[in-house]
C-alpha cells in the first residue's frame, strides 16, 4: 500500500548505515556526557556515563556483521600496522636517546617523558605477544 | 662443487638472508648502545646505533628481497590491530578514570602515569592521520 | 591487480550499491575494486565471480599476465 517493498533488516547497506550512525551517535554522547559532567563538576558521574556510552558503542561494534567491510578492515589493519611502525621509530630513536643523554648528565628527561617511553615500550611488549599469538594460529 | 645456490635463484634464501642482515644491525647496534653506557661512552654508543638504526632502514628501502613475505606481514598486522585494541581499552578505562579520581581527590597519579596516556593517545594519532591516509588511496 | 568488475556490472545494468548488497560489503569497496586502488580477498573474488557466473580469471588478473 505505501509503496514500501524492504525493512532496513532486509537490506545490507541500509543496515550498515543505521549501525554507523547507532555507533557514532554513542560515541558522541559518551564525550558529551563526559565533558558536560565534569564541567557540571560530577566527574566520577562523568566517568561512569562515558564508559556506559563507550561499552555500548563497543557492543554495537561487536554485534554489527555490517558495520565494517573487508575494505574497512583492511584499512584498519594498514592503519594500525603503521602507527605500531611509527611508534617503533619513535622509540628506538628517542629512547636510547634519552637514555644517554641522562647517562651523560646533559638532560634528566622528567617523569612524562620516561612515562612516554615507558607507554611505547608496553604497547611493543603487547604487540610482541599479539604477534606470537597470531603467528601460533596461523 | 659445494652445491651452493646463489640468492638470486633461491628466493627464500635471499629472504633469510634479508632478515639476517636487518636484524643483525639492530643487535650490533643494542650492543654497541649498552656496550657506550658501560665503557661510559654514552653519546658514542647511541651515536654508533643510530648509526645501525640507519643501515637498517637504508638496507630495507634498498633491497630487493623483502626479508617479509604477505603472510608475515598479515601477521604483524592483525597484531598491531589487536595491540590498538588493548591500548584504547587501557586509554579508555585508565586517562577519564584516573582525571575523575584525581578531580575528586582520592588519588593523585605519579608524573609517569599521564605520559604513557599520551604516549597512547599519541598512538591513536598516528593511527587516525594513517586511516585519513589510506582511505584516500584504497 | 587488474579487473573487469565494472564491464561484468554494466551489462548486467547494476549500480555498484545493487552489486554490493549482493556480495554483502559496501558501495564504496566496489567503488575501490573498479577503480583498482583495492585488491579484494580471495572470498570476495570468487563471490564476485560466482554472483556473476564467470571464472575467477575472467574477473582479476595480475597486471603483467593482463598486459
Amino acid at each position: 500500500m505505501l509503496g514500501l517493498t524492504t525493512t532496513v533488516d532486509d537490506d545490507p547497506l541500509a543496515r550498515r548505515r543505521r549501525d554507523r550512525r547507532l555507533f557514532g551517535g554513542l560515541v558522541a554522547a559518551a564525550m558529551l556526557a563526559l565533558l558536560t559532567l565534569d564541567y557540571l563538576g560530577r566527574p566520577i558521574a562523568a566517568v561512569l556515563a562515558y564508559w556506559t556510552f563507550v561499552v555500548g558503542a563497543g557492543v554495537v561494534m561487536y554485534r554489527s556483521d555490517v558495520i565494517m567491510d573487508e575494505r574497512d578492515r583492511a584499512l584498519e589493519r594498514v592503519a594500525s600496522h603503521r602507527a605500531v611502525l611509527a611508534v617503533g621509530a619513535g622509540l628506538v630513536v628517542l629512547g636510547p636517546g634519552i637514555g644517554a643523554l641522562s647517562e651523560a648528565d646533559v638532560y634528566d628527561a622528567p617523569a612524562l617523558v620516561d612515562g612516554v617511553l615507558l607507554g611505547w615500550v608496553a604497547l611493543f611488549a603487547v604487540w610482541g605477544v599479539a604477534y606470537g599469538v597470531t603467528r601460533l594460529q596461523r | 662443487m659445494f652445491g651452493l645456490k646463489s640468492d638470486s635463484n633461491d628466493p627464500l634464501a635471499a629472504r633469510q638472508r634479508s632478515r639476517r642482515i636487518i636484524w643483525g644491525l639492530v643487535a650490533i647496534g643494542c650492543l654497541a648502545f649498552v656496550g657506550g653506557l658501560e665503557l661510559g661512552r654514552p653519546l658514542v654508543g647511541v651515536g654508533l646505533y643510530w648509526a645501525c638504526c640507519v643501515g637498517f632502514m637504508t638496507y630495507a628501502a634498498v633491497t630487493d628481497h623483502d626479508p617479509y613475505d604477505e603472510r608475515d606481514l598479515e601477521i604483524q598486522a592483525k597484531a598491531a590491530g589487536s595491540t590498538l585494541t588493548v591500548a584504547a581499552v587501557v586509554l579508555i578505562a585508565g586517562a577519564p578514570g584516573m582525571a575523575a579520581l584525581e578531580a575528586a581527590n582520592a588519588y593523585t597519579a605519579p608524573g609517569w602515569f599521564w605520559g604513557a596516556m599520551f604516549a597512547l593517545a599519541g598512538v591513536f594519532g598516528a593511527f587516525a592521520l594513517g586511516m585519513t591516509y589510506h582511505k584516500r588511496r584504497i | 591487480m587488474k579487473n573487469h568488475v565494472r564491464s561484468y556490472r554494466t551489462d548486467a545494468d547494476m549500480s555498484q550499491a545493487d552489486l554490493a548488497a549482493a556480495v554483502d560489503v559496501s558501495r564504496q569497496t566496489i567503488n575501490s575494486i573498479e577503480r583498482e586502488r583495492y585488491d579484494p580477498s580471495l572470498e570476495l573474488a570468487l563471490k564476485l565471480a560466482a554472483y556473476f557466473d564467470c571464472r575467477v580469471e575472467h574477473l582479476f588478473a595480475l597486471e603483467s599476465a593482463d598486459e
